[in-house]
């Protein structure tokens, strides 16, 4: 089963667009004057996935996610940590008969210094540190449609870097992200009532490789409240247990909040 | 700064137009559908999660190669479900079985007993035993009075919910009794969640009953240490006078983990012949063609550290069902209940 990817996410994006261009402002610094920033988002995706440990068959299908984020501007630092969940409603995507549901909620820590200014355009690199848990509900397809839980826990770090611009009184930041590395939690089957001792495995380039991109747009830097809009695509594939291999994007709205002055 | 507006925003939404596009492709096609490799695919699943082979003295290796060239060599769904599943029966597990879509029903081993032991008539036992005789509203139980004093259940499964509502509605209709027959016989199991909660309904105090062993690594001697199975005392109306169990050979999975639980309370004796022996746990899997598979996954031990799997469960007072309108495991419940 496909699903219609392309026109929905452009129609989100057109959306996200009109976000920015409708901003009547002069363009605002690329470093926004308050040191502290709180936003709230909500948004939906689409995702596909494989998950060997529950079935050797692709599912995809609509997500919903809230996050949270907080940001911190300690001089050349930008410090943020976010937190996010989501809830993915999958459906096999040949013709045969299963569904999942995906339920996930993480942490993540970003820590990035100014490295580099280009006019108007500030790059930044650091250091992700990312956590998150992974609950997929498998119905299978046999007569009495049995459901089974496969629970996994992944604690990631990599480099960031991020390139941040005014852009209509706002400000427009891209993100990117990989994992070099972690901690893996993957039971060898799916939950069960008998509980084994917490294993946890490390991960390498090797059988660990992903990618987090991420367009940001909030409105109104200048200003104690704005408006966020937000794209994310997130490609992660893990090789070192039970295969796992996943593709979301999402695409988000929310606001902002800022206060403090920078430096303090 | 109006162009660059407009160029932002194009590539913001180009971005993620073709992030979007890309998304199902990136993600590949899953597994490939071929019969080889989905018979591969099988075989590897089996190989890293059963339970039993050291147990059982199986040779997945030997029983792989010999299967493996017929998997190859088939053509319709029909022959490939043919050969799965012969490869399966050789297992002789109740807990392992194939479900093709559209190519037949269940497929798996059958025990000789399930063909050969005769059935329990709930109807002659409610006809011939029973004073009075209920059905709870959901229908998993039946019961009544046998004699003065001796209340009756009978359960056929373990499976499906709202079993504490009608474990209270059974127990507060034979709320009288001074003794409990509890009729597990032909019960084929369901929850095991279930069974140990309506074991509880006649526990003393949390009692251990049993141990699994959860196959845990590639090997197939990797398992994981004992993890304790326990029951204890729930629900809103309990029991706690003599019980009587009665069990046969077609008691398995589910059923023989109540048995288990009911077996370690001091007031408990089991009563009839040995049950099935099949203690697997199954886990579900699926093939690449959407059929599903089920593999024992665990070891099961008695509370004596002994494994049960294949053999089954020995009641205390052996009892044969004849094929009479008799029932003499009832009777003989009923004897032991009135001292006789």
């Amino acid at each position: 089963m496909r699903f219609p990817v392309t026109s929905m996410t452009a129609c989100l994006c057109a959306s996200l667009a009109s976000v920015a261009a409708a901003q009547s402002r002069p363009s605002a610094p690329a470093s926004p004057p308050f040191g502290h920033e709180l936003s709230i988002t909500t948004g939906m995706g689409f995702t596909d996935r494989i998950d060997a440990s529950a079935s050797p068959r692709p599912y995809g299908g609509l997500a919903n996610g809230v996050g949270l984020s907080y940001t911190f501007r300690p001089g050349a630092w930008t410090l943020t940590t976010r937190a996010q969940g989501s809830i993915a409603s999958l459906q096999p995507r040949d013709d045969f008969a299963g569904s999942e549901h995906a339920y996930a909620g993480g942490l993540a820590f970003d820590a990035q210094r100014t490295v580099a200014q280009f006019g108007p355009v500030t790059m930044r690199a650091g250091l992700t540190l990312e956590s998150w848990a992974d609950a997929l509900r498998h119905r299978y397809g046999d007569q009495s449609s049995t459901t089974s839980t496969f629970i996994s826990a992944f604690g990631t770090a990599g480099p960031a870097v991020s390139l941040s611009m005014p852009l209509g009184g706002g400000t427009l930041s891209g993100l990117a992200s990989i994992p070099l590395g972690g901690l893996v939690y993957q039971p060898y089957a799916n939950a069960r009532q008998e509980r084994e001792p917490i294993r946890l495995t490390t991960a390498g380039p090797t059988s660990l490789r992903g990618l987090d991109f991420g367009l940001r747009y909030e409105s109104s830097a200048s200003r104690t409240f704005g408006i966020v809009a937000e794209y994310r695509f997130r490609g992660f594939d893990y090789t070192g247990g039970w295969h796992a291999r996943s593709i979301t994007n999402t695409t988000s709205i929310g606001i902002v909040t800022r206060f403090g002055r920078k430096g303090q | 700064m109006r162009a660059r507006r407009k160029i932002a925003a194009v590539c913001l939404a180009a971005a993620a137009t073709v992030s979007g596009c890309a998304a199902s492709d990136l993600i590949g096609p899953g597994a490939t559908a071929d019969y080889s490799s989905m018979f591969e695919d099988m075989w590897t699943q089996f190989d890293l999660h059963y339970s039993y082979f050291d147990l059982r003295g199986v040779d997945w290796n030997a029983i792989g190669a010999r299967y493996r060239p017929q998997a190859g060599a088939v053509t319709t769904d029909v022959q490939f479900a043919n050969v799965l599943g012969s490869m399966l029966k050789e297992l002789q597990d109740l807990h392992v079985s194939l479900t093709p879509t559209g190519a037949g029903g269940t497929v798996r081993w059958y025990s000789p007993y399930e063909t050969s032991e005769p059935t329990v008539n709930i109807n002659a036992i409610l006809g011939k035993y029973l004073t009075s005789s209920f059905v709870t509203t959901g229908g998993h139980i039946r019961g009544g009075f046998v004699a003065p004093g001796i209340g009756y259940v009978r359960m056929a499964s373990f499976s499906e919910s709202g079993w504490d509502a009608e474990m209270d509605d059974a127990l507060g209709r034979l709320s009288g009794a001074t003794a409990m027959i509890v009729d597990v016989r032909d019960n084929l199991g369901g929850s095991k969640t279930t069974a140990t909660a309506i074991a509880g309904r006649f526990a003393d105090r949390e009692r251990t009953f049993g141990y699994v062993r959860l196959r845990n690594g590639p090997k197939h001697s990797d398992f994981s240490a004992d993890i304790a199975e326990t029951v204890k005392p729930v629900g809103a109306k309990r029991f706690t006078g003599q019980v009587y169990v009665l069990s046969n050979r077609r008691c398995m999975s589910s059923a023989e983990d109540f048995i288990l639980a009911m077996r370690v309370l001091p007031q408990t004796t089991v009563v009839g012949d040995t049950t099935a022996g099949a203690s697997g746990a199954p886990l579900v899997r699926e093939l690449a063609n959407g059929w599903t598979y089920t593999i024992s996954q665990w070891i099961a031990y008695t509370v004596d550290h002994q494994t049960f799997e294949g053999v089954g469960l020995i009641p205390d007072v052996t009892v044969k069902l004849g094929r009479t309108a008799t029932d003499e495991v009832i009777e003989r419940a009923v004897a032991l209940a009135q001292g006789r």
